[in-house]
């Protein structure tokens, strides 16, 4: 029998333009990879849901951000567990409280942290080396990267303008606000 | 004997400057060949391929890094071996690098030609202003220039300048938010606000759609309003021209009386052909068109053939100011302050230039705020409050050909092709050193004036991606390669289309000038050929 991480992370399951594309979620394999996963999956998607303090996420991109995370290293799930395990036991019920927590202290669970939320984030996994054709970054998601969300009402995610020439002569309405 | 050529004219590579060469001679009548290095892909591909790409602050990730036609970003394309990493980001596709250039086409000042005359150092140009004035008309209209009729362009606050024998052929887009908030503050103090002229539709132009905003200039525009070479590529085809793809030039073949009689060139699937022309123009970039010329062993009489490499070597700073700013709206530069554009200082000091970026600046946000340790519910608070704040400020200084600044063919690497990759020797030198300290006050000034708090004020020395006097014009062949036709001194059929003949930096982007230089070499050789 084929071990359900190893099927989740086979070279199939996550090379190739697979994973890139927009339907492969919704494909036969996605959702044996997903059933097979779950329990991985389902971690990661509560942990998230609490360093983004958010209500959502976008499911799939879950599955990317493990897929990608667990191609760079594949103790990935071991460590997003053991993460998980010390939030709970330190009994943080919030993430505001976790960069002064004893959690965040821990090298390797900042660096869990860190992966992870930079994923959500900012869309990529790896560190990006500039001028030069090779890194290791991986792309989780362009739109859907949280970066963009706070401020989609002034400015575009780049490529998706939704002005005309010269809307930019005016400040966003909310500007005395912000 | 009549001799039968496969062309008037070959040209090799499809950037801005081949192509608009190209474009004139077939106009003109004249049957073109042009050879471009890399192959033609659509424009939506390449805006699919940023959407997909993992870096995209690597402006060069979007496009093609083949083995037989490298990128500058690949890791064997340059060797550096002087204390600075030069590398710009160069591309190779039909319509070359400008597929994700900013579009700043400025002109030089009359005075930027004369900077041996007025003030000691560097190169003079072997031409005047009014000269090329004509030329710089015909090239904003080529490439659709937007710019404003009335400002001094010299920094100085005074009257239109440089003079202009036509406006400019569309009026200026309006200025964002932030560029206004910027200059209410920073102006009372002295600093000189310029709109920056650039080739982006503010109306319909040639084929191009208004600028709407997309803000993703740098990489690539993904409408088309942004001007790009892959525009005058298709101009010279539908003018006739001949565009071959998949065909890296490796040699310039010498004949009898110093003429070139043939250029050589390979593809990936392995051929390996001979064209003869009558006349030839090597249009390849400032640093592919030098190492063509090396390998080929021709125009190198004056042993300047790769030397004098200048960027207008930067340096930036990053700060949030007390209010927002928005940036982020329009395109992704639009201006900035010219005060130290050209004066008396120049005699001991480079001439400096500061831009405002105007990108979406989320993701340099979010990452710093993740780095401090900032979460959930207050990290996107915050985001919105610093992305409303962030002010990017990007410096460009003067340089001046230094012999020692070099590009050489790599005798260790060579690409898929067996063509050798290159060395690069790049040293800043004091001239430029000289000026930082009024950079770095300006950059305090800033930071007050605006209440800023600083992100990061100490980039280092940084690339700038213009690139010149790698092959440079000069009015003596001893210490020359060209001379003001953009002619080598030492074949008189060989005509060079590129900013690498440039002989005095300035401050200011060189594409625009390359242009009006390379229309203008079109039009001498076809009066000859
Ligand atoms: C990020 C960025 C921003 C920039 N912004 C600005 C700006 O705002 N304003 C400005 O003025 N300039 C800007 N520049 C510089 C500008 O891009 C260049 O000055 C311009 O592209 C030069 O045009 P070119 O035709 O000489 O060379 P390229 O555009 O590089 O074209 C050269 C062509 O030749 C081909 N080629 C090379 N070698 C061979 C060979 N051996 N055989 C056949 N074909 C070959 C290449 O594939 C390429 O298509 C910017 C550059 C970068 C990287
Ligand atoms: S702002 Fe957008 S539409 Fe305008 S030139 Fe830049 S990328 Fe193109």
């Amino acid at each position: 029998m084929i071990s359900r991480r190893k099927l989740l992370f086979s070279g199939a399951a996550i090379t190739g333009a697979g994973l890139l594309s927009s339907t492969w979620v919704g494909s036969a394999l996605a959702q044996q990879v997903h059933n097979a996963a779950s329990n991985d999956v389902e971690q990661l998607h509560q942990l998230s849901l609490f360093l983004t303090e958010r209500e959502a996420l976008d499911p799939s991109l879950t599955l990317r951000v493990l897929a990608r995370c667990t191609e760079a290293d594949p103790l990935f799930p071991d460590k997003m567990k053991a993460l998980w395990g010390s939030i709970a036991q330190q009994g943080l019920s919030r993430v505001g409280q976790l960069s002064a927590s004893p959690v965040y202290q821990t090298p390797a669970h900042k660096d869990t942290v860190q992966k992870i939320v930079r994923a959500w984030y900012l869309g990529y996994t790896g560190t990006p080396v500039s001028m030069r054709a090779v890194d290791d970054t991986k792309l989780v998601t362009f739109t859907g990267a949280l970066a963009y969300t706070p401020t989609l009402d002034a400015t575009v995610i780049p490529t998706y303008s939704r002005g005309h020439t010269n809307y930019w002569v005016n400040p966003p309405s909310t500007v005395a606000n912000d | 004997m009549n001799q039968v050529f496969d062309a008037d004219v070959i040209v090799v590579g499809s950037g801005a400057l081949g192509s608009n060469a190209a474009f004139e001679l077939a106009k003109h009548g004249k049957s073109v060949i042009i050879l471009e290095a890399g192959e033609h892909i659509p424009r939506w591909k390449i805006v699919e391929n940023f959407r997909n790409s993992s870096n995209k602050s690597n402006y060069n990730s979007p496009y093609p890094n083949e083995p037989w036609a490298r990128n500058s970003y690949d890791e064997q394309y340059i060797e550096n071996t002087g204390s600075f990493e030069f590398r710009p980001g160069m591309l190779k596709l039909v319509g070359g690098t400008t597929w994700h250039w900013a579009a700043a086409c400025w002109r030089y000042l009359p005075n930027d030609m004369k900077l041996k005359t007025l003030y000691g150092v560097g190169r003079d140009w072997p031409m005047e202003y009014s000269e090329l004035e004509p030329y710089y008309a015909r090239a904003e209209v080529a490439l659709g220039v937007c710019g404003s009729d009335t400002q001094d362009q010299s920094g100085h606050d005074g009257e239109a300048f440089p003079p202009r024998s036509t406006p400019y052929p569309m009026p200026p887009e309006g200025d964002t938010y932030l560029f206004q908030r910027l200059r209410a503050r920073l102006a009372p103090a002295g600093y000189v606000f310029l709109h920056e002229p650039n080739g982006r539709a503010t109306t319909p132009y040639d084929g191009r759609p208004a600028c709407s905003g997309n803000n993703n200039c740098m990489p690539v525009c993904p409408i088309g309003a942004m001007y790009s070479g892959d525009v005058h590529a298709k101009h010279a085809q539908q003018a006739g021209a001949k565009l071959l793809t998949d065909a890296t030039a490796y040699k310039l073949e010498k004949g009898e009386g110093g003429k070139i009689v043939a250029v050589h060139y390979r593809s990936s699937k392995g051929d390996d052909v001979r064209l003869t022309a009558k006349y030839f123009v090597v249009a390849a970039n400032g640093l592919e068109t030098p190492k063509l010329l090396l390998i080929s062993d021709v125009a190198n009489s004056s042993d300047q053939v790769g030397r004098n490499l200048m960027d207008h070597t930067g340096q930036g700073l990053q700060f949030l100011a007390d209010e927002p700013v928005w940036p982020g709206r329009g395109a992704v530069q639009q201006g900035g302050i010219f005060n130290r554009r050209d004066g008396e200082f120049r005699k001991e000091r480079a001439s400096v230039k500061h831009a405002f970026a105007n990108n979406v600046p989320n993701m340099a946000v979010a990452q710093r705020l993740i780095e401090q340790g900032v979460f959930g519910k207050e990290l996107d608070e915050r985001i919105r409050h610093d992305a409303a704040r962030w002010v990017d400020v990007s410096t460009v200084y003067e340089t001046l050909p230094l012999a020692t600044n070099t590009i050489r063919p790599s005798t260790t690497r060579t690409d898929a092709l067996g063509i050798p990759m290159m060395v690069v020797n790049y040293e800043v030198d004091d001239y430029v050193k000289a000026a930082k300290p009024g950079v770095d006050a300006d950059y305090a000034d800033f930071v007050k004036i605006m209440g800023g708090t600083v992100v990061e004020d100490n980039t280092g020395w940084q690339n700038r991606d213009h690139l010149m006097g790698t092959v440079i014009m000069g009015s003596d062949a001893k210490d020359s390669v060209v001379n003001h036709e953009c002619r080598t001194f030492d074949h008189p059929n060989l005509f060079l289309a590129t900013t690498g003949v440039i002989p005095a930096s300035g401050t200011i982007n060189p594409t625009l000038t390359g242009v009006a230089l390379s229309i203008r070499l079109a039009d001498i050789i076809a009066r000859e050929v």
